[in-house]
């Protein structure tokens, strides 16, 4: 009996001490990981401000810190989540509008569910003064668990490329991974395709499915909100 | 005493993929490229060297009968400070290995060394093996993603090898890992063969 208390009372010493230091470890570096969590959300922020097209800044301010960011906000909610669609694709709190000569740039957050996990993407809709709205550009923020070498390869540029531009027919059918429609695309007709809502992604992601098929579950849902608000 | 036997052994004639056949799941899932094969290796390295000490330092206080479920307290402790420790200071790297990192606490090379190895040696030796067994183990990767790589998408590294014109995609799926690695284990056996015989000729000579 006393043998089996020792032995209970040593594991159970490990477990505390063990535990005991990842706590001392998180609470250390949980700081730098709301901070680099932060910086990479601004920094995709500044990316899809950038015309898809030119490259240049479609605002004239780019927000630098929190506070500049905190301004824009459009639409919020406590529990952190705008909209969900049927897929489970969800819209994050908050959704930040930018307004520059006549034209109103939305952007937000928004994620799918990928192969391992949620594929999260900052994304920015450009509605002109004719009311016309266009996906301007894609940044994939998080795909910490899309396999390396396949679906992780979303971040990759030649990717994002791919669902930048989509104009509002293709929007309003819903975007689609060719795969997924069943055609296939000739390189000169990509842009084509997107009218209709069809992404050509099998080229420049050979053998990952899932995670392409999350983002365009994220833009759909994105979408989707954006008709519930009324902006489209 | 300290043992250089210790470092070299871990490297090829008991290298821990080619000859002990270990850690398989890491070994075929995450070799698509030759980075990442580097990544998890030095991801293993790190959390073998540290268990290793670890349990090497507690070997005496550990009871026989719970000594597997404190290491793999030890171990899992390890890999979640490094996950930690990661995604904060070095959020690039941890956005490409995110889905390993986690992995390496069910690689049966950590455990295997932990149990037969640093439970039974100083700390020294313990460092040695871990530093021999973490480097057969990245090199085998390494090997591994760059056959794979090359064969599938024509770089090393991502460097342009040749072009895209005898690019097998298979390579970089799920059964490319197995092909692979069968080829390898083949070539390394017969390079293991004919040594034998040649020493067993060379011996029959005198």
């Amino acid at each position: 009996m006393r043998e089996y208390i020792k032995t209970g009372l040593i594991l159970a010493a490990f477990m505390v001490a063990a535990g005991f230091l990842v706590s001392v470890v998180y609470n250390f570096v949980n700081p730098m990981i709301v901070q680099s969590e932060f910086n990479n959300t601004l920094s995709a922020i500044e990316e899809v401000l950038k015309d898809a097209n030119t490259g240049e800044y479609l605002v004239s301010n780019i927000p630098t810190n929190e506070e500049q960011l905190e301004k824009n906000i459009w639409k919020e909610d406590p529990n952190g989540v705008l909209y969900v669609s049927q897929k489970n694709a969800k819209v994050y709190s908050p959704v930040y509008k930018f307004t520059e000569n006549n034209s109103e740039i939305y952007v937000m957050t928004v994620s799918g569910v990928g192969y391992g996990g949620d594929v999260v993407s900052v994304i920015s809709f450009v509605k002109n003064d004719d009311g016309k709205i266009t996906l301007n550009k894609i940044e994939v923020i998080n795909y910490s668990q899309e396999t390396p070498g396949l679906g992780a390869r979303i971040s990759e540029e030649s990717v994002k490329k791919r669902f930048s531009l989509i104009p509002e027919s293709g929007l309003n059918v819903g975007v689609k991974v060719d795969k997924d429609a069943g055609v296939n695309i000739p390189t000169d007709s990509i842009n084509t395709y997107k009218e209709q809502g069809v992404v050509k992604t099998s080229d420049v992601m050979t053998g990952a499915t899932i995670t392409p098929r999350a983002v365009a579950d994220s833009i759909n849902a994105a979408v989707e909100f954006l008709k519930e608000e009324g902006v489209m | 005493m300290a043992d250089l036997k210790n470092f070299t052994n871990g490297l090829i004639k008991n290298n821990p993929v080619f000859v002990q056949v270990l850690g398989m799941c890491p070994t075929l899932a995450t070799t698509t490229s030759a980075e990442n094969g580097l990544g998890m290796g030095i991801a293993t390295l790190s959390v073998l060297t540290m268990s290793n000490i670890v349990i090497s330092l507690i070997r005496k206080i550990v009871p026989k009968k719970i000594r597997i479920p404190i290491y793999i307290v030890v171990i899992a402790s390890f890999v979640t400070m490094i996950d930690l420790i990661m995604h904060g200071l070095t959020y690039e790297l941890w956005q490409t290995l995110g889905i390993f990192i986690p992995l390496i606490v069910v690689n049966c090379i950590i455990m295997g060394r932990a149990e037969s190895f640093a439970s039974k040696n100083g700390v020294v030796d313990s460092i040695l093996d871990a530093l021999g067994i973490g480097l057969g183990f990245t090199g085998a990767l390494v090997l591994l993603g760059s056959v794979r790589e090359l064969l599938g998408n024509g770089t090393i590294f991502g460097f342009p090898i040749w072009g895209e014109a005898i690019n097998l995609y298979l390579f970089i799926l799920p059964p490319g890992a197995f092909i692979t690695l069968g080829l390898l284990l083949g070539m390394f056996n017969s390079i293991g063969i004919n040594r034998e015989n040649k020493k067993k000729k060379a011996g029959a000579k005198k």
